[in-house]
Formats: C-alpha cells, sequence, structure tokens
C-alpha cells in the first residue's frame, strides 16, 4: 500500500466514500419524491434520468469541497457547495471519538470519523468516509496524550508512534461472548423494537384482505392466541436476542493509553474513544429481569452534544467483579460503591399516595371507558389503586443516595420502580446546583436535589431538606452562604456521608 | 443597594413592569372574551361577563406575580451565586463562578424603561437554573464585571 500523505495537509475524503454517499439514508430519502413526481409525470426515464445526473453533480461537487487535514493541534474541516463551512476543533475540546464501519464501509475498507465536542449546539464534525488506516492515524493523532500529533504538531510528547502506543497500554476490561449478547437482546430494548417490528407485521397482513370479522370467530381466536404463544413468543424473544447479538458482536471495553475504547458490532461495527478525562458520569442501570441475576448494565457519558445517543456508551450485563474492574479505570473515586441510603419513610408515604391516586385515576379511566359491561367495570378503579400502590412501593424501593469522599465528593443516587438506575457524578463535574421543593414535598418536609451536568442533570428526589441540602452542598462545594467548603469549616452532623 | 452583602430581593420596579405584562394580558383576554359574548348576549350580559374576567384574572394575576416577587433573594456570595425563589416549587440553586462560562445580561424594551436588567449566568449545563430577572441596570453592570472577575479560568466542563 502507498503511504499516506502527510496528515497536516488539506486532502480530500475517500473518493469511493462519495461513491457510496449515493446509498446514504438522505440520498434514498431524496429519492423517493423524485420516483413519485417521475412516475406520475409520464416521462419516467427523463424525470429520472434529470434527476440522477443532478445528484451525481453534486455529490461529486461536495466530495470535491471537502477538505480537511488535522495540524498544530487543530482539526479543521471545510465543506460545502453553495454554503462553505470551515470547522476548526481544537484537540483538548474534543470529548470523543467514534469511528464507524457499516456493512457498505466494511466491503470498501472505509470509515466513517465523528468528533463531539462539548455543548448544546450539536457542533460535530464527521468525516464520511476515509480508509481505514487514515481514520486509525486519525484517531491517534487526537488521543491528546496517547499518540504524537503527526509531523510539526506541537507540545505533544514526540518519539512515541501511535501504534505502538496502542499495543503497549492495551488493557482489556470486559469482552461480551455471544451468550451473554443474546441474554441482553432478550432482556433489553430489542424486545421492544421486535415487538414494534411485529405490531407493523400484523398491520399489513391485515391491509392485505385478512377480514377482522373472520378473525373475530372464536375457533380462529383461540388457535391464532394459542399459535401466537407456542411459536410466537420464542420467535419473537429469539429474535431479539440475535438483533442484540449481531448489533452489539464482540463487544469489547479497553483501556488504551488514556482512552477508553469501546468496539462493537457485527454489520455495523462501531469504536467509541473518549479520554478518561473526559467522562461526566457513569450509570448503572438495575434491569427488573436481570435484577436476580445480578447483572447490571454501566453506561458512560460525556459531555457530547445532544442528550442521545451520541453522549454515551452501554457496556451490558456486567457481573460485580466486572463493574468494580470497570469503574476502576473509568472512576476511580466512584469505588468501593457506598451502601445507597434509603429515602426517609415521608417519602414511602408520597410515593404510595402518588401512586395510588395515579391508579385509581387510571382506573376510574378505564371503568369510563369500559361502562357497557356495568357495575363490574368499578371494580377497575381499586385494581388500579392497588397496583398503583404497588409501583409506588417498588419506586420508593429505588430511591437510594449517598455521598462519599471527602475532598472531592462523589455523589451517588438511585431511582427507578422497575429498571433502578444508579447514577454516579463527580462532584468535579457538577456545573451547578439546586435544591427544589413542591408544595406537596414541603407539606412531608421533603425536598429534591438537581445536579446539572454538561448535557444532562441528575436528581437526588425525596430527600429530607436537610439531606438534600447537604448532597448540594457536597456536589457544588459551596455552602449556603455561598462560600467554597474547602475553605469555610466543614458542617456538623452530616448524616449523607458514608465514607 | 449593595449587591455583595446578604441577600438581596428583585428592585420593587420589577413587579411593576410584572404587573404592567400580566395587565395586557388581561386586557387581552377581556378583550376576546367582550368580543365572543358581545356576538352572543345582550350588553347587560357581555358588560357583567367582562367585569367579573377582570376582577378575577385582574386580581389572579395582582397576587400571585406579589408572590413571586417575595420569592426572590439572590446573593452574590464569595465563590457562588445564591438564588432563592418559587412560590409552588421553592428552589435553591447555587451557581459556583468557577463553572461560568459567560454572562448575558438583556433587557427588552420595557426593561429599558424601567431601567431594569436580567443577569443570567451561563455554565455548560442547560438545565442550570441562573436567571435573576429585574436587577437595576447600572447595578447589574456592576454585578457582572465584579462577577467576571471573580470567574476561573480553564476548563470549566
Amino acid at each position: 500500500m502507498a503511504p499516506l500523505p502527510p496528515i497536516d495537509r488539506p486532502r480530500r475524503t475517500s473518493p469511493r466514500g462519495a461513491l457510496l454517499a449515493v446509498f446514504g439514508a438522505d440520498q434514498l430519502r431524496a429519492l423517493f419524491p423524485v420516483l413519485v413526481v417521475a412516475a406520475s409525470s409520464g416521462r419516467f426515464l427523463l424525470v429520472i434520468g434529470v434527476a440522477v445526473v443532478l445528484g451525481a453533480t453534486y455529490n461529486v461537487a461536495s466530495w470535491w469541497r471537502r477538505t480537511w487535514w488535522f495540524a498544530d493541534g487543530v482539526l479543521h474541516l471545510d465543506e460545502g457547495v453553495v454554503v462553505r463551512s470551515e470547522r476548526r476543533i481544537p484537540v483538548e475540546r474534543i470529548q470523543h471519538v467514534e469511528v464507524e464501519r457499516k456493512l457498505r464501509h466494511q466491503v470498501f475498507d472505509l470509515s466513517v470519523v465523528r468528533v463531539e465536542t462539548a455543548g448544546g449546539s450539536g457542533a460535530e464534525l464527521r468525516l464520511d468516509a476515509i480508509t481505514v488506516p487514515e481514520a486509525e492515524r486519525l484517531r491517534a493523532s487526537l488521543a491528546p496524550t496517547a499518540g504524537s500529533a503527526g509531523p510539526g504538531g506541537p507540545g505533544v510528547e514526540t518519539g512515541r508512534d501511535p501504534v505502538a502506543g496502542d499495543s503497549v497500554g492495551d488493557d482489556v476490561l470486559v469482552r461480551l461472548p455471544p451468550g451473554r449478547l443474546l441474554l441482553a437482546g432478550i432482556t433489553g430494548p430489542e424486545v421492544a423494537a421486535v415487538l414494534a417490528a411485529l405490531a407493523v407485521a400484523l398491520d399489513l397482513l391485515s391491509d392485505l384482505g385478512v377480514d377482522p370479522d373472520e378473525l373475530g370467530q372464536i375457533d380462529a381466536t383461540r388457535l391464532g392466541l394459542a399459535l401466537a404463544v407456542v411459536v410466537g413468543v420464542p420467535v419473537w424473544l429469539l429474535t431479539a436476542g440475535i438483533v442484540g447479538v449481531v448489533r452489539r458482536w464482540d463487544l469489547t471495553a479497553r483501556i488504551v493509553g488514556d482512552d477508553l475504547r469501546v468496539t462493537y458490532g457485527l454489520l455495523r461495527k462501531a469504536e467509541f474513544a473518549v479520554n478518561l478525562t473526559r467522562i461526566q458520569d457513569v450509570r448503572i442501570a438495575h434491569r427488573l429481569l436481570l435484577r436476580p441475576f445480578a447483572r447490571v448494565d454501566v453506561r458512560v457519558r460525556t459531555a457530547a452534544s445532544g442528550a442521545g445517543q451520541q453522549s454515551r456508551v452501554d457496556i451490558p450485563l456486567l457481573d460485580a467483579i466486572e463493574v468494580d474492574r470497570v469503574l476502576r479505570r473509568v472512576l476511580p473515586a466512584a469505588i468501593p460503591l457506598p451502601r445507597l441510603l434509603p429515602a426517609p419513610p415521608a417519602a414511602r408515604r408520597r410515593a404510595v399516595f402518588r401512586g395510588g391516586l395515579a391508579g385509581a385515576g387510571f382506573g376510574a379511566l378505564v371503568a369510563a371507558a369500559s361502562a357497557r359491561f356495568g357495575a363490574v367495570a368499578l371494580l377497575a378503579i381499586p385494581a388500579g389503586a392497588v397496583i398503583g400502590v404497588a409501583w409506588g412501593v417498588a419506586a420508593y424501593r429505588g430511591l437510594g443516595a449517598a455521598v462519599a469522599g471527602t475532598t472531592r465528593p462523589v455523589v451517588h443516587s438511585r431511582a427507578g420502580a422497575f429498571t433502578r438506575h444508579h447514577a454516579i457524578v463527580p462532584s468535579l463535574r457538577v456545573q451547578s446546583t439546586a435544591v427544589e421543593s413542591t408544595y406537596f414535598q414541603r407539606r412531608r418536609g421533603l425536598a429534591s436535589a438537581r445536579l446539572d451536568l454538561s448535557g444532562a442533570a441528575v436528581a437526588i428526589v425525596d430527600r429530607g431538606v436537610d439531606d438534600a441540602t447537604e448532597v448540594a452542598v457536597a456536589a457544588s462545594g459551596v455552602d449556603g452562604n455561598g462560600r467554597k467548603t474547602d475553605e469555610a469549616p466543614a458542617s456538623a452532623g452530616a448524616s449523607m456521608r458514608s465514607m | 443597594m449593595n449587591e455583595t452583602s446578604g441577600q438581596v430581593p428583585l428592585e420593587p420596579r420589577v413587579l411593576v413592569l410584572w404587573r404592567i405584562r400580566a395587565g395586557v394580558a388581561v386586557a387581552v383576554a377581556s378583550g376576546s372574551c367582550a368580543l365572543v359574548a358581545g356576538l352572543t348576549s345582550p350588553a347587560a350580559v357581555t358588560v357583567a361577563i367582562v367585569a367579573i374576567v377582570v376582577l378575577l384574572a385582574g386580581g389572579a394575576a395582582w397576587w400571585w406575580t406579589g408572590l413571586v416577587w417575595r420569592s426572590w433573594r439572590f446573593e452574590v456570595g464569595v465563590h457562588a451565586l445564591l438564588l432563592r425563589h418559587g412560590v409552588m416549587t421553592r428552589r435553591a440553586s447555587t451557581i459556583p463562578y468557577h463553572r461560568v462560562q459567560h454572562i448575558d445580561l438583556e433587557a427588552g424594551p420595557l426593561e429599558r424603561r424601567f431601567r431594569l436588567t436580567t443577569l443570567v449566568l451561563r455554565t455548560a449545563s442547560a438545565s442550570t437554573d441562573s436567571t435573576v430577572p429585574g436587577i437595576d441596570a447600572t447595578d447589574a453592570e456592576t454585578l457582572r464585571s465584579q462577577i467576571l472577575a471573580l470567574v476561573g479560568t480553564g476548563d470549566a466542563t
């Protein structure tokens, strides 16, 4: 293979990538209205031909105008045919880097590199697509301490080959075997996705002329139900499991230099790389179905723009030892995980009351909707209340919080009735705090603390007012008089401390 | 007014401003009520309806803006801005200066007539509650330079 051109000179993305862009989602979406116009115009080939020529010209032009380079610690991207944009990202502002290779990229030996910065403006930089060796070199250059910044890069340690750096500090934290991914798929959000797909399929079937009245006949319904249970459920679960396995195939979390790198996927290979100093918070999800197996999902979040999937990576189904191993490297201040303190009894009363009220209200709606069954329908109200109370108790049991450490405290907060989310927030990342109490909370002497993070907020719900205030003070490092706590005498009677 | 000492309420002028705004809203609401009622009912009924709407909505707005104004306290601490406000939901917010990314001073046309300014401290978090409405315009300038002097350098994310 020819040697790579220097990284600090402007260059275009791969021409093969430009060719592949034809199959991108944007282009395919644009194709649909063209097809409609073409079909209705009567000059099908002419319209299609013009559209294809225009589209191809635009693709070539935008590829021609898109250049990128990395020099002096700044990543540059100039692009745009009509509106020119020149994007500059200093390497110290990068939150994380994602390398993505869908099936078509794998076939053509290409990578899509996405560079995320902090802030809510969605200022991301996307290189779609460059060759795999180029992507590897770029990612190594962008790791601020692990590699050299390429020729001419100032202020970075020299004489360290990025590729060699990869193999030296390589430290595998977890690697998930397919069996566990299958379990993750069966118990995870894929189940809902498959169910939605099934619903669409059933909808299509009924559109294809299956008469609902015939389905209404008792024999057919029973047979259908039996079939659905005997065949449908296992097929559904198996599909969800396989989706999970394919999506997260060979999920591996490793430490390379100062980076956490998570690689996964079969058809769509992805690598998520974040500098360990950039990690905002870690969330541990205890899913209801997995609680008996003592398995949890670990979610690592950065300050990248977008509250959604752009700012986080999930490592599913870890046992206690693996969680410990991951946290030890990713957020050392989080371990040992403290025993979380339950919310006060007033919080239980509030949860039960709220749950019961909401359940009874929902039951009343159901009763009103099924009024044709007569007085029996009224049973929905107490039934709803009972379910609501049970839900409230579960929600209360999910609540837990603790403050660990004294100089740079870490706040732990757990909440959730079904899936319990345990958020671990280093006070180093807390932007501001608030202690909030609604009218109903004040009547029970309760308050919630809110910790504002870049791109997210974590709430510690329904604590005593003093406890909520204490959490906020520990997280912000500023006491109620506006003075830093490390300069003021320590408050007496601290009760949220677990260490 | 001395900003650095203790908890400061908002300028009383901002309450006047809020009540003017509420008055405009009530006027618009009662105007549309009058239109609908005038088309469907006799004049006496229309007058009665409009009077009731103006009295109820106006009274509620007067009372509520008073509650909101009274709930407000802010304090320019040594290391953080402290806010306390809220009627139904009470908030006590702490914004450490070393987290501040930039400071905005905002004033609409009506606020400018009242020589009032809204002070906003921006951090890296979108959910930060750090808007102080109704500070005297000259005080706000002083406050901003005072806080800017306390804002540290370095990476606040």
